[in-house]
């Protein structure tokens, strides 16, 4: 299990996140890097910053780097209202957390590094940015190539 | 001339070897120098003196089913009196070499972002450090 898979997951399925940006007609309105055109609103998306891995003299079959990755999430609406109660559901779900995010990868923890907000004038959207350093262990996984 | 990686390092405490090592510090040692110097020469004079081995501290990010991450902390506790063989591979071909260390501490530290570390102070004491295999 990625982090970019059980982050998904552990978002799309949080009560509080999922009953502002889950509908029937438009489920599961997160996304990675890039929000869709017509993406109903209010949704977020997310992308990896950075990374950072520190390894250590283990052979590289057991390599497992400690990894602190830069997360940023973007939540979209079109008033400030909802576009900060998608903000603080968000932070709710992730600030401070610690634990198996989607049941098997551990998470060790979850910080909010950095948030801001701003209004866009030329698509009229509200978006409220968030940063979290997310720190978990991570396995190489072998090369598939023959 | 060839370079070898400081990554490809394998190390055993007294033959067990030692998982998720993320620091090893310098091994080898210093000497003393005795002042020889006689008055009115331009030059001081020194004779080489007793051998002193170096003192550091290795980083392990702890795990407690690596058994010489164990077998550290059990012979410390022990007796911190015994003098210790530390193997030291080069898996890259650079060579092998057997360091004599009493261990001087173990500590845990966890920072909030991090990982969990075991850190081990070491002292080389006689016979020092001694390269096996080149």
């Amino acid at each position: 299990m990625s982090l970019e898979e059980a982050l998904f997951d552990y978002l799309s399925s949080n009560a509080g996140v999922a009953a502002i940006i889950s509908s029937v007609s438009a489920p599961d309105r997160i996304y990675r890097v890039r929000l869709p055109e017509g993406t109903t609103l209010p949704a977020a998306k997310w992308s990896q910053i950075s990374a950072d891995r520190r390894y250590d003299h283990n052979p590289p079959e057991d390599q497992r780097p400690w990894v602190r990755k830069r997360i940023q999430i973007d939540c979209w609406a079109t008033t400030v209202d909802a576009v900060t109660e998608l903000g603080e559901a968000v932070m709710r779900a992730l600030s401070g957390y610690t634990g198996f995010m989607d049941g098997s990868l551990l998470v060790s923890s979850i910080f909010c590094i950095n948030e801001f907000e701003t209004y866009e004038e030329d698509t009229k959207l509200y978006r409220r940015t968030m940063d979290f350093m997310v720190s978990h262990e991570e396995a190489l996984e072998a090369d598939s190539s023959s | 001339m060839t370079k070898y990686g400081g990554r490809e390092l394998e190390i055993a405490f007294n033959g067990t070897f030692v998982g998720q090592v993320m620091s090893f510090p310098p091994f080898g040692w210093t000497a003393a120098e005795i002042d020889a110097s006689a008055y009115g020469e331009e030059w001081k004079d020194t004779l080489p003196g007793q051998l002193d081995g170096l003192s550091g501290t290795m980083t392990i990010a702890a795990d407690v089913a690596d058994a010489g991450q164990d077998a550290i902390e059990a012979a410390a506790v022990a007796d911190a009196s015994t003098v210790n063989v530390w193997t030291v591979t080069h898996t890259g071909g650079a060579g092998q070499w057997d360091i004599s260390a009493r261990t001087l501490g173990v500590s845990r530290e966890g920072q909030l972002d991090g990982v969990l570390t075991m850190r081990v102070d070491l002292k080389i004491v006689e016979p020092g450090v001694a390269q096996t295999s080149s």
